[in-house]
């Protein structure tokens, strides 16, 4: 009879114990080792107030590469190391040095075996990081920052009901030959014609940057409606040559990202805020940590409403406006000085 | 006619009674419904405006708490409509309240069933109260809410409108006794007719007429009463409409102000007004969405038409004489400026048909 009280005692202490660890574990705070390239900008900050908007009980690890691919080595050691909850990484070159691509992802400098969350990665299955964005092998999920090819040509044609397109690339350069075989792919489907300008090469990635305005005057001739930019590093240096000469010529130029018009002559684009880039990779952030979703489980995805960024300095030159339909939607930028 | 007896004359008058009751009440019962959407979908129009503004805000990099210059936003919401009370903005997570109209609101918990509300399914959610926290003194109040999604489709909160339903409520009022009084006619009416036929019936003797005369007699005096249902029925729907003006012109006003966002938001960013892209479509699909609204116009400072969807030229009528345009009888007129840095450099207008009821339910 005593030793069965004893025992009683004893297994009322058990469970105690055991509702202990179990209330103790789930008041650890999560560790987020965040691996960043340019210091804190929008989308880290998207992050970051998403995370405490839901109060997440999460501990930030914060490294910033300072734009050096030499520090990222040593970010992969410290994963390793320290095992953190989650690994949050921003912009492809940094994701693509720390966890590698699918294919390199078996050797041993990559298997950093975390579950990962990207941001501000714009093409995750081209640059080899995954095979699909959904059903993918890798323990990785992510929010790519460029809104989908067939979105933003559909953007494009709201704004301005084209007929003929004219892509001008550099194809040497994976990212522009990817997207402009993306718009080809479309043009049947959405009923436009595709006038292609690859621009000729010079030595192995460099094209002939007299060839861009060539390209556009040849574009002109065959009366393209609008020149579509993509993510083209080397016309992106070009964009000024690009978008003087499409101007010239009355034709407005569409661009794949932001900055073309906001700090150059392109007329629109059509994307995803970086902030609300931070703010998503936060909620599949939390889905791991908080539901304990499988990173492979969630579907790496954009955004679903992007914003028209209109440059209203080209927009006067070339005496295209925005529908009305889209105004409350649209960031102006560049407005001339008389407004 | 000989056999006309004392049952036959119950008979009729029970018959007339009943086709006088159906018909006024299936007219009031059209009105009332037209009225009830005209309310509902004015409430929900705004409601929608508010929406997209703070989404397309939010959109542009920043969370619904982050927002800037949202009370003031609040503020034009309670102006431009007299019924509304207050308006806010409460997070979805906390349910805490981050923007209102009434500042002592800010930070105030709403009642947990605005929460289940706005987490349900559909794009709007209505609360008819009379009490609770949000309902000072003694007025009628109804609630209309809908979420606000961020770019992702997460509902981060939701925005809702207290309205007064007294101005609802004395249109009925007044619609009410317009059915009653057009009832009392129509019967008298009827009565009227009755009492010419038994008459005729009765004191036939008394009339030296012959049989033709009297029977052309008896015609005629019944017409004269019988023409005087039509002139009834139309003035009872002249009425109602006459009824329907407060709300006509609440909704007509809510509309104006969507037309003037986005237009003095293009004016403002450098698009020439003569020049703005899309104005006719997205005039036409307000049109669509609000049936009652005939036109909208979009005219410079002098009046000059710009854009135009609808059909303007049915509303209005030139004099002949002085060549001076009319709106006529039967369409409501409304216009608005459109400002840039205070200067008015055109206008938004609208014309509805009052009688939209009329020739579309019967």
């Amino acid at each position: 009879m005593k030793g069965s009280s004893v025992k009683i005692v004893f297994d009322i202490l058990f469970v105690l114990c055991l509702l202990f660890v179990r209330s103790a574990s789930a008041d650890v705070p999560k560790r987020i080792y965040l691996a960043l390239w340019d210091g804190c900008e929008e989308a880290c900050r998207g992050f970051k107030d998403y995370l405490q908007a839901e109060r997440a009980n999460v501990i930030l690890i914060e490294r910033n590469a300072g734009k050096d691919p030499d520090r990222i080595a040593g970010f992969v050691e410290e994963i390793k190391a320290s095992s953190p909850d989650l690994l949050v990484t921003w912009g492809t070159y940094l994701t693509l040095k720390t966890v590698g691509t699918e294919k390199e992802a078996l050797q041993a400098r990559f298997s950093v075996g975390v579950p990962t969350v990207f941001m501000v990665v714009s093409q995750p299955v081209e640059s080899g990081l995954v095979s699909a964005l959904v059903s993918q092998g890798r323990n990785m999920t992510g929010v790519p920052n460029l809104v989908p090819v067939s979105e933003q040509l559909q953007a494009a044609r709201q704004f301005l009901p084209f007929k003929r397109l004219a892509l001008i690339y550099n194809p040497a350069e994976v990212n522009a030959t990817v997207a402009a075989a993306q718009v080809k792919k479309y043009a049947a489907l959405m009923d436009f014609e595709v006038i292609d300008k690859p621009l000729l090469t010079r030595g192995e990635d460099q094209a002939d940057s007299n060839a861009v305005a060539n390209a556009v005057a040849e574009a002109a001739q065959k009366k393209a409606d609008l020149i579509y930019l993509g993510p083209d590093a080397f016309m992106n240096v070009q964009r000024d040559i690009l978008t003087e000469t499409a101007t010239s010529f009355g034709i407005p130029v569409f661009s794949a990202a932001e900055g073309a018009v906001r700090n150059g002559g392109a007329l629109f684009a059509y994307v995803n805020r970086y902030y609300t880039v931070g703010r998503f990779a936060g909620v599949k952030a939390l889905k791991i940590l908080r539901n304990k979703v499988p990173a492979y489980d969630i579907p790496i995805e954009t955004p679903q409403r992007g914003v028209y960024v209109v440059n209203m300095t080209a927009a006067t030159q070339l005496k295209t406006y925005p529908p009305l339909s889209f105004v409350q939607a649209t960031d102006f930028v560049n407005i001339p000085d008389n407004q | 006619m000989r056999s006309f007896s004392f049952f036959h004359a119950v008979g009729l008058c029970a018959l007339w009674c009943i086709a006088v009751l159906i018909y006024v009440g299936r007219a009031f019962v059209m009105y009332d419904i037209a009225v009830t959407g005209l309310n509902e979908t004015r409430a929900k129009a705004a409601l929608s405006g508010l929406r997209t503004f703070l989404q397309s805000e939010m959109d542009k990099g920043s969370d619904l708490i982050q927002l800037g210059g949202i009370r003031d936003r609040l503020l034009l919401f309670v102006r431009q409509d007299s019924d509304v009370e207050s308006v806010l903005v409460f997070d979805n997570r906390t349910g805490k309240i981050l923007f209102g109209s009434q500042s002592l609101q800010t930070g105030t918990p709403v009642p947990e069933k605005w929460r289940q509300k706005c987490d349900g399914q559909g794009t709007f959610f209505l609360e008819d109260n009379q009490d609770g926290p949000f309902f000072e003194g003694k007025k009628e109040k109804r609630i209309i809410g809908t979420p606000i999604y961020n770019a992702f489709n997460e509902k981060t909160g939701c925005v809702v409108a207290e309205y007064r339903s007294d101005t609802l409520t004395t249109v009925r009022n007044r619609m009410a006794e317009t059915s009653f009084a057009t009832t009392l006619k129509l019967l008298l009416i009827g009565l009227a007719c009755l009492l010419s036929v038994i008459a005729s019936v009765r004191f036939r003797e008394k009339f030296p007429l012959k049989k033709k005369e009297k029977a052309v007699a008896v015609s005629l005096l019944l017409l004269a009463f019988l023409s005087l249902i039509p002139m009834t029925l139309g003035n009872m729907k002249s009425v109602f409409e006459s009824d329907m003006k407060p709300v006509i012109s609440g909704k007509a006003k809510i509309i104006l102000s969507l037309l003037r966002e986005p237009t003095e938001k293009a004016v403002a960013a450098g698009v020439p007004l003569a020049d703005i892209n899309g104005a006719e479509s997205f005039f036409e699909q307000i049109r669509k969405n609000n049936p009652e609204i005939l036109f909208v116009l979009l005219t410079d400072k002098s009046g000059r038409v710009l854009h135009e969807a609808g059909s303007a030229a049915e509303a209005f009528f030139a004099d002949k004489l002085t060549g001076k345009v009319s709106l006529r009888e039967g369409y409501f007129s409304a216009a608005e400026p459109v400002r840039l840095n205070e200067d008015t450099v055109g206008w938004i207008q609208i014309g509805v048909n009052e009688r939209f009821v009329r020739e579309n339910r019967f």
